[in-house]
């Protein structure tokens, strides 16, 4: 005899339960928590360097980093003397995304108290970190120029299941042949209300849109829905 | 390639749900709703299961998926269609309106079946 036992249960529900503890702990203690996703080389690193720079106190961020190996993230962010904790996901059994229970392990390496926001910069793929809830309240998908204008079709998961769009690099736009107008219009194919910023680290127009997007974060407590 | 994780956590809720029903035999199907929008290709996860599940108690068991079209529906005009791409907009009125996911975010657990016991 054949015994059926129904559930209806998400599959990730353990991962999500744990990644809830963490946006709810850290929404208690002031700090908001912003996740980066990006292809590898999108230059989310170079972004946080530039955000501690611009910061008016790099030790009040904080990043949990995420790759496949080495603290090479870590330390250059360390460096900005952002604090910086390592996750390096091939010990976790799985290494192409981080997941929410080794996220939450590593707050532990934080003095929440003094954080503004804390981000979690993940492991660098459009595909697989996007399924992993962190915690986060609010996620960011960075698409560098160089890559070409197509990664927002291509990709469109990591579009829809994000809040923000930063188009990074903008000013190699004329040597790649690449505006950063057809990379936002295919963000918006995808998404047509998608929130799409445009920033560069070398030349205009700054990271100043970023900042201000930061800014708008923290006021709000990282709501916008 | 994030389907090998998604096996082992789907052989962590299957054993999980069996001990909480004191349910000690091995099962010998697991079913599992995996949505178009899902992330996850239904050949990857039937690839990564076995290796997944050897050694448990799931050793012996048959993965079945039941895949779930990925369905918008365009909230200006009413019109719903099964999208080959999640692209949130509609060609009909190709207006602004808000574009809904009505299905193919599935990603779930939905059955578990177990020869012999009681």
């Amino acid at each position: 005899m054949t015994v059926r036992i129904d559930l209806t249960q998400g599959i990730l529900d353990d991962n999500d339960e744990i990644a809830a503890r963490t946006f709810e702990r850290l929404r208690q203690a002031g700090v908001l928590c912003v996740g980066l996703l990006s292809s590898p080389g999108a230059g989310k690193t170079t972004l946080l360097e530039a955000t501690a720079r611009a910061w008016r106190d790099p030790m009040r961020l904080g990043v949990i980093v995420g790759d496949v190996a080495t603290e090479v993230d870590s330390a250059r962010l360390r460096a900005c003397r952002m604090p910086a904790a390592q996750i390096n996901t091939a010990s976790h059994g799985a290494s192409c995304h981080l997941s929410a229970g080794p996220v939450a392990e590593a707050l532990d390496a934080f003095d929440l108290a003094r954080l503004d926001a804390l981000f979690i910069e993940n492991v660098g793929n459009l595909i697989c970190p996007v399924a992993f809830r962190l915690g986060e309240h609010q996620r960011a998908v960075l698409l560098s120029v160089t890559e070409g204008p197509d990664k927002p079709m291509k990709y469109p998961k990591a579009i829809l299941d994000t809040d923000l769009a930063v188009i990074t690099k903008v000013d190699l736009c004329p040597h790649v042949d690449v505006p950063a107008a057809e990379v936002e219009k295919n963000v918006r194919r995808v998404r047509p209300h998608a929130r799409v910023l445009t920033v560069s680290t070398r030349g205009a127009p700054g990271i100043g849109p970023w900042l201000g997007w930061l800014d708008d974060m923290l006021a709000t407590g990282g709501r916008t829905k | 390639m994030h389907e090998f994780s998604i096996a082992v956590r789907l052989v962590e809720a299957v054993e999980q749900a069996l001990a909480e029903r004191g349910i000690a035999a091995e099962p010998t199907r697991v079913l599992v709703r995996v949505g178009e929008l899902s992330g996850v290709v239904p050949e990857a996860l039937e690839l990564a299961f076995p290796a997944a599940a050897h050694g448990s108690q799931l050793a012996l068991a048959a993965l079945e998926i039941e895949t779930v079209p990925l369905v918008l529906r365009c909230e200006g005009c009413g019109r719903e269609w099964h999208a080959d791409e999640p692209f949130l907009l509609c060609e009909e009125c190709g207006g602004g309106a808000a574009v809904t996911v009505l299905s193919g975010r599935e990603l779930d657990l939905i059955a578990i079946e177990v020869e012999g016991e009681e």
